[in-house]
């Protein structure tokens, strides 16, 4: 297991050497001079020194690679263009929030997803089986952000069950935050809930067909014992490795998400970022974005060496 | 020519067309994906979403940025307004009707740039395997661990905010989906036994991939197309609601949405046709989708 979880940890170290290489690009994807153009029409020519100096534009592009790779590395992920924050003080602040989202929209898909799954593989072929497909579906072809519009109207507008927009810290008040909470997450969570369900479904179909589930009922297990050890267990690589994948993506749609609930994540700061083309805080973003996704999957395969003890060898 | 010559040569014509028509229904994939009957009523629609874009000017009952006050916050089916009427009084039908335009052009150019990223490398990792393989797959490896949404967001950051840039950015992030899916293909096909006799015979490389490789991976190259089109069509939307797509006064179902989440209180179905415009589409792609997959699917 050790040796697993070794191998694993050295995988990372290519694919962030080239997240670091794409980020840094970035400032080399500016169109014309970057200094001037990022400075706006309206910058002074001290302001554009100053971004040329905060970038380094000034010096070789592989000196400056370097230089910023090796300041990354020690969590230094320079400064921002325009207040002046270290970019990481600056995402730090917001990160617990995209998080908890995140996190959330997660447990959603699990609640809805699982039981849906689970259900569909039990009446295969069936209503309920087609009905449960359809709806995952549906589920897979409606963007979040309408969601998350739909809901706020019928839940927040219409019936005044539920806060439309804002956010309150957990520490501040528990039951609001989790008021605030309910309708974002279920608006992010609808996708990997849908994803899992069909994921469980296939993988479930596969496992219930085998001699070794026959030989359990027939030694006279109990239902749910055979369903909990035997068949769950050995179906659970797929759907797992279907909600890792989904943890980019619920990243990723939280932009939005966050931006329609008007809640002041990631999402909110990128969109600022953006808007006055900060590039550090925006490859700051970008880096710590693909940390965040790389621990994610570090996490579920080495789950595959708990579920299945043959890859522990491997 | 005689009445009777041309009413036999009208004949053949007729049977000939019968025949492509027989040849196409009973190909196994073709026939196999047109008796599904869902998968080929959502290429029915995909099909009109077209012709209403070719043709949207056309189509439109009103000019799409006309203003008119009076009309401001209009519900759906009153007089004149099919389908209401947004805070400026534009007609809601004739703005999804051009803003189909923009959704189809902008996700065919993020199509067309992750074709144009992703095959070619795909090809050359799959023929050629080796150090080739392991630098493409490394690299589409890290592009794919990123979370598309803040990456087209951080592209934009660099290039500036528009339509067109956040295709060329999306078309980016969905090119290793591409470059995946095309060497698995090849990787299958390359050691097939018609593709060694090629070889032997001494066929050029460039050719082989050309005339041997290339069509065989286009199953599945067609199930991704769908897929992918639905993901950057419900991207674009996104990145137009918040701004960072379609610039105003210029429609797009995403910017309508953000428009019309403004004024939520006042007219919610602005906030409901866009967004069943947006989910339209993306289901019949991905019915589609699933329905070219069954139909690759050998045996079933």
């Amino acid at each position: 297991m050790t040796r697993l979880v070794g191998k694993r940890l050295l995988a990372v170290v290519p694919v962030m050497l080239i997240v670091s290489l794409l980020s840094f690009a970035l400032v080399a994807l500016v169109p014309g001079d970057a200094a001037a153009t990022l400075g706006g029409p309206s910058a002074t020519v001290e302001q554009i020194a100053a971004i040329r100096a905060n970038l380094g534009l000034d010096e070789p592009i592989v000196t400056r690679y370097l230089g910023w790779l090796g300041h990354a590395v020690t969590g230094d992920l320079g400064r921002s263009l325009f207040s002046d924050q270290p970019v990481l003080g600056a995402i730090g602040e917001r990160l617990p929030v995209t998080l908890t989202l995140a996190v959330g929209a997660l447990v959603v898909a699990v609640v809805l997803g699982l039981p849906a799954g689970l259900f569909a593989a039990l009446n295969r072929g069936r209503w309920q089986d087609r009905t449960i497909s359809a709806g995952a579906a549906g589920s897979l072809s409606v963007p979040n952000y309408f969601v998350g519009m739909v809901l706020i109207i019928v839940v927040s507008v219409s019936f005044g069950w539920l806060p439309a927009t804002g956010y309150t810290a957990f520490a501040a008040d528990p039951a609001e935050w989790f008021r605030h909470l309910v309708l974002p997450c279920i608006a992010l969570g609808l996708v990997p809930a849908a994803v899992l369900a069909r994921q469980l479904r296939g993988a479930l179909v596969g496992v219930l067909a085998q001699d070794y589930m026959r030989t359990a009922e027939a030694k006279g297990l109990r239902g749910d014992q055979v369903l909990l050890k035997h068949a769950l267990k050995n179906a659970a690589i797929a759907p797992i490795t279907a909600v890792g994948t989904q943890f980019a993506l619920v990243l990723g749609g939280s932009v939005v998400v966050e931006q329609v609930f008007g809640i002041s994540g990631l999402g909110a700061l990128v969109i600022t970022a953006v808007q006055q083309r900060d590039i550090p805080l925006i490859q700051g973003i970008v880096i710590v974005a693909a940390v965040l996704v790389q621990v994610v999957n570090i996490a579920v395969d080495l789950s595959y060496g708990w579920l299945n003890p043959r890859v522990r060898v491997a | 020519m005689t009445v009777d010559q041309a009413d036999r040569i009208e004949r053949e014509i007729a049977e000939s067309r019968v025949g492509v028509w027989r040849r196409f229904r009973e190909q196994p994939f073709t026939g196999r994906f047109l008796r599904n009957r869902t998968a080929v009523c959502a290429l029915g629609y995909l099909v009109l979403l077209v012709l209403v874009a070719v043709f949207a000017p056309w189509i439109a009952p009103h000019d799409p940025d006309a203003q008119n006050l009076g009309d401001a916050f209009a519900d759906p089916f009153s007089a004149g307004h099919l389908l209401g009427a947004d805070n400026l009084g534009r007609d809601v039908l004739s703005r999804l009707i051009v803003a189909d335009r923009v959704a189809l052009s902008a996700t065919a150019l993020a199509l067309g740039v992750a074709l144009l990223v992703g095959v070619p490398p795909g090809l050359v990792a799959g023929y050629f395997g080796g150090w080739v393989d392991r630098v493409v797959m490394r690299i589409s490896d890290a592009v794919q661990s990123l979370p598309p949404l803040i990456i087209a967001i951080a592209l934009i950051g660099a290039l500036g905010p528009g339509l067109r840039n956040s295709m060329l950015a999306l078309g980016f992030i969905f090119a290793p989906n591409f470059i995946r899916i095309v060497r698995a293909a090849v990787l299958e096909v390359r050691e097939e036994t018609f593709v060694e006799a090629s070889r032997s015979i001494g066929t050029p490389t460039l050719r082989i991939m050309v005339f041997r490789i290339i069509p065989n991976t286009l199953p599945p190259i067609l199930v991704q197309i769908s897929l992918v089109a639905g993901f950057s069509l419900i991207a674009e939307a996104g990145l137009s609601l918040l701004g960072l797509g379609v610039q105003p006064p210029s429609a797009s179902w995403g910017s309508m949405l953000g428009d019309g989440y403004n004024f939520l209180f006042q007219q919610p179905w602005l906030v409901v046709f866009p967004g069943v415009a947006i989910a339209l589409a993306v289901l019949a792609l991905n019915i589609v989708g699933d329905g070219l997959r069954d139909a690759i699917g050998r045996g079933r």
